[in-house]
């Protein structure tokens, strides 16, 4: 489950980042999004981040489920600004599916 | 300095305390980060040591086997036990002549590392991953005090850069997935901000525990106020390590056998596991047996201790419940030194932590690639920025060459070779000492590509010389499902192809100057314009 919740942060951060237009445009051909758009993302994207929390927290108790969170915030925020969105724009939205549903497959494979 | 608003103010505050501690925040910043891998650093320095599980019982009966050959007179035995990271039995004793300021070194302790087999293996006299561990704080062939002064120092910089930092970055929030690469100085800038800002919780909490590990030396006077000299008392009142429990009684008296002693202590204590032992005055009538808990994945690092007369197996003392402050005090220092995380954990604590090396660094280079314009319009290079890039050549890319010197000299240098483990430091500080003279002598671009193709070969290196000298390459390693220890080699491998790529890099580099000048027509350069060009 914890690979879950780090996965989510990925995921999280993928679609805060795509609601600001400079950061859409970075990866589609579109300089903007529909506003309607935007706000949906903005609002999943946060609601993604708090179930990474819940998740990790399920996952790792209250002790360690916020260091993982937290550490999964950095490393994935990381991913997402220096590596994928400059060098690698069109592997963000894949990775942001994949990762959750490999770890999603583990988690239900492993228990 | 003239009137300026809040951020003007940081953005200055936030340069110069930067600046002034960078070079020294590097070398703390990535040996702190190699000690997150201290044990398996520890097992892959000690090739000769077994993997071995034993229990406790085994492991402490081994030491103290050793103890009564090579120390029976000693004041106090100290015994680490191995756990599910380490394999090794660290010793540590102190002598008879411990208290007398006029002795040497080696006549107030001794220590040893042994095989929890107790098998006649010889390990190699090496400090192995605890040389990176000390080092982040003690520093090197400086008295301690003085270091922890000056590591202390810069961590309060670090500190207030930190904060300094967050208040000047206007754009925290537009800027915070920003990062543009191939444009110069804002590149560099953006790269600062986004190692920075997602670590921020990360560099924030390690910088500040940092100094709390080291709290009462920075700001002992709240200690002297309530307990004037007696600060022993202090300590003896609230931590959970129990000091001295009664003198000796200066004459010989049998102690009962280890594995009864434990077995007493296992039974006030069932299911504990335990992470050392220590005997206050082995083989005197008055000899007590501590026994310290191994706290597992509780963020505190400091176990509970109960000590048992050596002789009955009474149970004298206990240390009691921590309260609220000691428990903040020891939570935090158990989230710097990270001794509760598992793998996974310890793995995202060790990327932050080279995050956290790569905002520094960049901090660094940053400095001196806003400053160049101005030393290249008067055409030679002032002694500042001369400095500066002399430093971050032999900081930057010279502790890495450093990092794998120190590798490879464990692995090259001869086993039986007296003051072993002094030696495999001095080559990692003679090694650092030269890129830092090379840095000097010619700061420049050549250089930093140069230095860090060294870095990269020397990381590649290390998995290779340790093929070729020890059983424990990385094959095996491999094929022994013994991951913890084949990561050190593949991390090496990992670094070497960082440092190597950036090295290409820099060597393709091309001055925005002479990308035009290409794509243009062949027209003669403006004078300032070539001067640009020869000083890159």
């Amino acid at each position: 489950m914890i690979w879950l919740a780090l996965a989510l942060c990925l995921s999280a951060w993928t679609l805060l980042c795509l609601a600001m237009d400079r950061h859409y445009a970075q990866v589609y051909a579109a300089p903007r999004s529909s506003r309607h758009r935007i706000r949906n993302m903005r609002a999943v994207g946060w609601m993604i981040l708090a179930l990474s929390f819940v998740l990790a927290v399920l996952a790792s108790g209250w002790a360690h489920g916020p260091l993982y969170w937290l550490g999964g915030l950095t490393v994935a925020g990381a991913a997402v600004g220096a590596w994928l969105l400059p060098y690698w724009p069109r592997a963000l939205v894949p990775a942001a599916w994949l990762l959750p549903l490999l770890a999603a497959v583990v988690w239900i494979l492993r228990g | 300095m003239v009137e300026r608003g809040l951020r003007q103010s940081m953005a200055w505050l936030h340069t110069w305390t930067g600046l002034l501690a960078v070079w020294l925040l590097f070398l703390i910043f990535l040996a702190g980060t190699a000690s997150y891998y201290r044990d398996e650093i520890n097992r892959w320095m000690r090739p000769e040591l077994p993997r071995v599980q034993v229990d406790a019982v085994s492991a402490v009966n081994t030491a103290v086997r050793y103890l009564q050959q090579h120390a029976s007179d000693a004041q106090n035995w100290y015994i680490t036990l191995p756990d599910a990271r380490s394999d090794a039995l660290y010793l540590y004793w102190t002598k008879p002549d411990t208290d007398n300021p006029n002795a040497s070194r080696e006549d107030q302790f001794g220590t040893a590392t042994l095989s929890a087999l107790g098998d006649k293996s010889t390990v190699r006299d090496t400090l192995g991953g605890d040389f990176f561990y000390r080092v982040h704080f003690d520093l090197h062939y400086i008295p301690v005090v003085w270091a922890r002064y000056i590591v202390g120092f810069c961590a309060m910089f670090m500190l207030v850069a930190i904060i300094s930092g967050v208040i000047t970055h206007k754009k925290i929030f537009i800027d915070f997935f920003t990062f543009r690469p191939g444009k110069g100085q804002r590149s560099w800038l953006d790269f600062h901000n986004i190692s920075a800002v997602m670590g921020l919780p990360y560099h924030a909490m390690i910088t500040y525990t940092g100094i709390v590990t080291l709290m009462f030396m920075y700001l002992p006077w709240g200690i002297q106020a309530r307990y004037g000299e007696d600060s022993d008392r202090f300590y003896a009142e609230t931590t959970s390590f129990i000091d001295e429990v009664r003198p000796a009684a200066g004459h010989p008296g049998p102690m009962l056998p280890m594995a009864q002693l434990l077995q007493l202590a296992g039974r006030q204590w069932p299911g504990v596991a335990l992470r050392a032992v220590q005997v206050q005055h082995p083989n005197d009538a008055n000899a007590v047996l501590v026994v310290q808990e191994h706290t597992g994945r509780k963020l505190s690092p400091y176990g509970a201790s109960m000590a048992l007369d050596a002789t009955t197996g009474a149970v004298l003392k206990r240390s009691g419940e921590p309260d609220g402050a000691r428990v903040t005090h020891d939570v935090m220092i158990g989230l710097h030194l990270a001794r509760f995380a598992s793998q996974p954990l310890r793995l995202l604590f060790f990327v932050s932590g080279l995050l956290g090396c790569l905002m520094v660094a960049t901090g660094a280079i940053l400095w001196a690639v806003k400053r160049r314009p101005h030393h290249l319009k008067t055409g030679r290079t002032g002694f500042s920025l001369r400095l500066v890039d002399a430093l971050n050549i032999g900081s930057i890319a010279g502790l890495p060459i450093a990092f794998a010197s120190y590798f490879l000299a464990n692995r090259l240098l001869p086993l039986q070779l007296d003051e072993r483990a002094e030696r495999e430091i001095l080559v990692f500080f003679l090694t650092w000492l030269a890129a830092l003279l090379a840095a000097f002598i010619y700061p420049k671009r050549a250089m930093w590509t140069a230095q860090l193709y060294a870095g990269a070969i020397a990381f590649w290196l290390v998995p290779i010389v340790n093929g070729l000298t020890t059983q424990r390459h990385l094959i095996a390693s491999i094929g022994a499902g013994d991951w913890p220890l084949a990561g050190v080699d593949l991390m090496c491998i990992v670094l070497g192809l960082g440092l190597g790529l950036a090295g290409w890099r820099l060597q393709c580099w091309k001055a925005p100057a002479t990308r035009k000048r290409a794509s243009s027509a062949v027209a003669p350069l403006p004078r300032s314009q070539a001067r640009t060009q020869a000083s890159a």
